[in-house]
This record gives structure tokens, sequence and C-alpha cells, in this order.
């Protein structure tokens, strides 16, 4: 029992900056000795001549070399598996590779326990309880969100339900049926859950218990979240977890939902430059590196992870120590590059979201005109809100200036009926790039 | 004063989608009274007006189709020229401005669809020149 306090492990959540780091050069220490176990990292390290007592402090982090998602498919599956540990070796997750080989993360039993307490951990900092119902409504399989959550929760005591991703009617029984109280979804799928409400005209607000939505995999701004929030009438959180760090419960919001709490007990986190690969000044935005400290099968050292995000500076008013990262802001891979300009997909997005007349649905595509590139930006008219055309048109050129306001340049938005965009099912796909390259 | 409920939806601007969205109605049994769709380079908005409005607004809806309900005038006069033009003049002379309209002829008589700024300043044009109004039902009708 933890009585009535709000965390979950007190000593590990409430650490001294100081503390915190004199673990973290420790568990390097050990994790640099593990990790040069496997064929990848003892014949990278030993090119270079490093080890673990390389590490003398923190920021001797910076004196070892970075580690991509190439390196991994490259390593395809067991080249970052440490010696002797492949038998003990008890589950691998793998991600869908688009091109080439996928990746593996390998896990032993240490290395699951793990993974569960730190999401069980999570979920307790957002109120979750033994007394809970959570139903994880993430598609299980490869997909880290479905065992990496069903695992958590059990840990923590939670009554599970394994719904699995989709059919949304059956997910709407279950809800009511088991009395769910907390759900985990993709964000864009708790729009279509919503929907399925409304349409099976079922009031979710009065007609369910459900208090906490977990969100998460899937970039989305803070406006989205207060719409899900509204349309629940219920809390919802973000989560953010990649396979290659395990999964989920790497780094998750408190209930102040100001910034995602990282567990630095089981992770050094780095912001770096992408270009220069030089750390940011906190509070800038930059690419997330993290390095495993508590993972035995298969330990990643500075891992490039194409998230970016920033640090968000002060102290947190729940009294957890460890360092909050900004919502993710996008993947420096879809960060695209028009007349000079870098742009990111959530920046379009916070601009639409502020116009309630248009739905969340959008499309972004860039294409050569002649000799320029031209964005065009797709968005669903959510209502028919007036038979004047003049109020369509202010509509429209209302969002492009927002837009240009935003990115610095001015793009072709185009209003097109509800429903007309391709419905995402999976991570959405906000992005067409036409242009020849 | 007689007004008549029309639909407007929004049509995107591409090959196809006028008989698209049409053809949403096929299994119900409704009229189509009068219709126009005008357009800008990017969409456009077809208007219609039905036998039954709430039940064509509600199968769109369902449709996914974006509808918006208004209110029109719809006027019946001579199908002569000095006749139509002389009906709207009427209107200006109270100072209705008519923001758009379309119109149909049957034999004699031509019907107009007015869309008005002001509904009050068209009913006193109404009263004063004896304008003569159609109501849905009539419009069903002829």
């Amino acid at each position: 029992m933890h009585g009535e306090t709000i965390y979950y492990q007190p000593a590990i959540e409430t650490m001294s900056r100081e503390e915190i780091e004199k673990l973290q050069v420790k568990r390097l220490k050990e994790t640099i000795t593990q990790a040069t176990k496997s064929p990848f990292y003892r014949a990278e390290y030993s090119k270079i001549g490093v080890d673990a007592s390389t590490i003398t402090s923190i920021n001797d982090i910076r004196k070892l070399p970075f580690t991509t998602k190439a390196d991994l498919r490259d390593s395809y599956p067991f080249g970052l598996v440490v010696d002797g540990m492949k038998d003990k070796v008890v589950r691998l997750h793998s991600s869908s590779g688009t091109t080439g080989h996928p990746t593996v993360i390998c896990h032993s039993q240490h290395d699951l326990d793990q993974w569960a307490m730190r999401v069980a951990r999570s979920l307790y900092m957002v109120g979750v309880r033994e007394t809970d119902v959570f139903q994880n409504s993430s598609g299980y399989g490869m997909f880290t969100g479905g065992l990496g959550f069903q695992y958590g929760a059990e840990k923590l005591g939670a009554l599970t339900v394994p719904a699995a991703a989709g059919n949304t009617p059956r997910q709407i029984k279950f809800i009511q049926d088991f009395d769910t109280t907390v759900i985990h979804a993709i964000p864009s799928y708790t729009s279509r859950l919503y929907e399925g409400f409304v349409e099976m005209g079922i009031d979710v607000k009065k007609e369910t218990n459900l208090k906490i939505l977990l969100i998460g995999a899937e970039p989305h701004t803070d406006e989205q979240r207060k719409k899900i929030e509204a349309n629940f009438g219920a809390k919802a959180y973000n989560s953010f977890g990649l396979s290659e760090m395990s999964g989920p419960g790497v780094a998750f919001e408190c209930t102040y939902q100001d910034g995602l709490h990282i567990w630095e007990d089981c992770y050094i986190v780095e912001i770096v430059n992408p270009e220069t690969l030089e750390p940011v000044a906190d509070g800038e935005i930059g690419e997330l590196v993290l390095t495993t400290l508590d993972r035995d099968a298969m330990p990643i050292i500075r891992y490039r992870t194409r998230d970016l995000t920033r640090f968000i500076v002060g102290d947190c008013a729940c009294g957890r120590t460890h360092r909050r990262i900004d919502r993710v802001k996008g993947r420096s891979d879809d960060m695209f590059i028009v007349k000079g300009v870098n742009i990111f997909p959530m920046q379009i997005e916070k601009v639409l979201m502020e116009f309630e007349q248009i739905g969340t649905n959008y499309l972004i595509t860039i294409a050569n005109v002649g000799s320029n590139d031209e964005i065009k930006i797709e968005v669903e008219l959510n209502t028919m809100f007036t038979d004047d055309y003049s109020k369509l048109e202010k509509l429209g050129k209302e969002i492009t200036r927002k837009l240009r306001d935003e990115i610095l340049i001015t793009p072709k938005v185009l209003l097109v009926g509800k429903n007309s965009l391709p419905q995402q099912d999976g991570k959405a796909v906000r992005v067409s790039d036409l242009r020849d390259k | 004063m007689k007004t008549v409920k029309q639909l407007s939806l929004f049509l995107e601007n591409k090959f196809g989608r006028l008989n698209e969205i049409l053809e949403v109605l096929s299994g119900a049994n409704v009229s189509i009274i009068a219709s126009s769709v005008a357009d800008t380079t990017e969409y456009g908005i077809l208007r219609l007006i039905t036998s039954d409005t709430d039940t064509v607004a509600q199968i769109f809806r369902d449709a996914n189709v974006n509808v918006f309900i208004s209110e029109v005038v719809a006027v019946s006069c001579k199908a002569d020229a000095v006749s139509f033009a002389a009906q709207l003049k009427n209107f200006a002379n109270e100072g209705v401005v008519i923001e758009y309209m379309y119109s149909f002829s049957r034999e004699q008589e031509t019907v107009m669809i007015l869309k008005v700024n002001d509904i009050k300043a068209a009913e006193r044009a109404v009263e004063k020149y004896n304008i003569t109004l159609m109501s849905e039902q009539q419009l069903i009708k002829l």
C-alpha cells in the first residue's frame, strides 16, 4: 500500500539533482561495461578507445558516439544484444521498417520488469490506482503500446481490459459493461471513439465512468488535447515512449499537465541541435538523445530519437525532480524546408486547432509550382456554418494569415468537405512532399 | 411572411462531386424543386429546395456532407421580362438587397428564389406592392 502519497516510488521520484546525477554516472559506467559485451558496441568503442573509465562526470557522456536507427538496422537482428544474454532474452519487439530491415529490441525478464515498473510509476502519477479499470485500446503485438501498458497496469494492480485497437462499438460496450475508468489510445483514435459515442447516442460524460485518458505515440497539440478533454469530460495525459527505449513509460505528464517527467534514474537525457549535434541551451528545441541505464540484454547509448522537444525550465509543482520535456514537436525527419524556412507540421496543426469551424484532419502537400515550392494545406470544414461565400472566403483568408504569421510563408489554404481527407487508422500521415528530389 | 427553407451544401470543386452528392438521395423519396450551383475556383455551394428539407438535411448529415439550412423568399410573377424586372424593382424600392437569386419558369409563371439581406424590409415590399409569395407546399404542387 502506498497510503495517501502521490508518488509510486517517493525515494526515486523526489531525489535531489545531485543524487540523480550520481546514480546516472554509476549506472552509465555499468551500462558501458555491459554494452561493450555486444558485437556492435565492442567494435565501435574499441575503435575510438572509450570504455567505462572514460566517464567520471555526467558530461563525459559527450565523449561517447551517438547510436542511430541506421546502426540498429545494420546490426539487425541481434548485433546489439550482449554476449551471453541471448538465452536470457524473453521477448523482442520490432518496429515497422518502411525501408530495409526493421529494428529489433530484445528484453530480458529484468528489462521487462523495469519497463513495467516505469509504466506503473507513470500511471500512478496521473492518478491511476488498483481500484481502476484500465482499458488498453492500443494495438497489441509488436507495437509496444499494447504489452507495455498491459504489464505496467497489471503491476500497479488495476483491472486491465486488453481491448486492443479498433472495433469502436465493442470498445464502447466494454467501457460501459466493465465500468472502465481509464483508457489508453492514440489521440486520433480517441476522436473516432468519441464519434462512436455520438453515433450510438450515448453521452460519454454521463453514461460512462471514464475519468482519465492516456494519449501518446502520435504527436498532438495542447489544443487537440483540450478538445479531447472537453469531448470526454475527462483528463487526458500525454504519454511518451519509443520502442528503442522499451516503449511507453519513458516520460509522462503529471497532473499539472505542464511537460512530461522523463525518468532520469532509467535514462540519461540530452537535447542536441540536430545539425551540429551540440547540446542546445535549456528551453531550446532540439533532438532528444537517450541512454538506457537499466537494460541488461540490449543497452543503447546516446540514441538519436529523431524526436524534437525541449526541456521545460524550472521545478514542477508536483514535487518530482525528474526533469520535464515538452510535448514532442514532431520528428526531425518530419521537418520540411520550404523557401529556406524550417517548418514542423505541429506548427501548422497548432494554428488550425484555433478555428472551431474546421475539424482535426488536415493534409499538407508541398509541390513544385513552376520554379517555386508551394505549400498547400487542405482542411476539413467541420460544419457548414454559413450559406455565404464571403464568410467562407474570410475563413480561408484568416487561416492563411495566421499560418503565415506562424511559418513565415504564405500557404495555399483549401477548405474541403467533412471526411474528404483520408482517415487515419494508425499514426496520421499529414505531410506529402511531391517535390522533385 | 411566407418563407421557404433552403439547403446549402459545401461542394468541393472536383470532377463528379455534384453527381456523388446527389446520389446520396437516390434511396429517398424526395423531389428537388429548385437548385443552383455557384462556384469559386476552389469550392462551390449547392443550393437546393426540396419537398422535405428536414429529411434531406438528415440524409446529408448522415453521409458526412456539410449542410446549412437558411430561409429564402419564393416570389411568383408572370414569366415576361417586364414583370420579372418590375418585381425586383419593388424590392429595391424598399431598400432590400438581393444577395443572390435563381429562378425557374413553368408555362406563363416564373418563380424567383431570393436571398434577401433584410427580411423585415422584404416584408414591407411584399405588402406594399402586393407581391405573391409561394410556400413550400405550393411549390411542391407546381
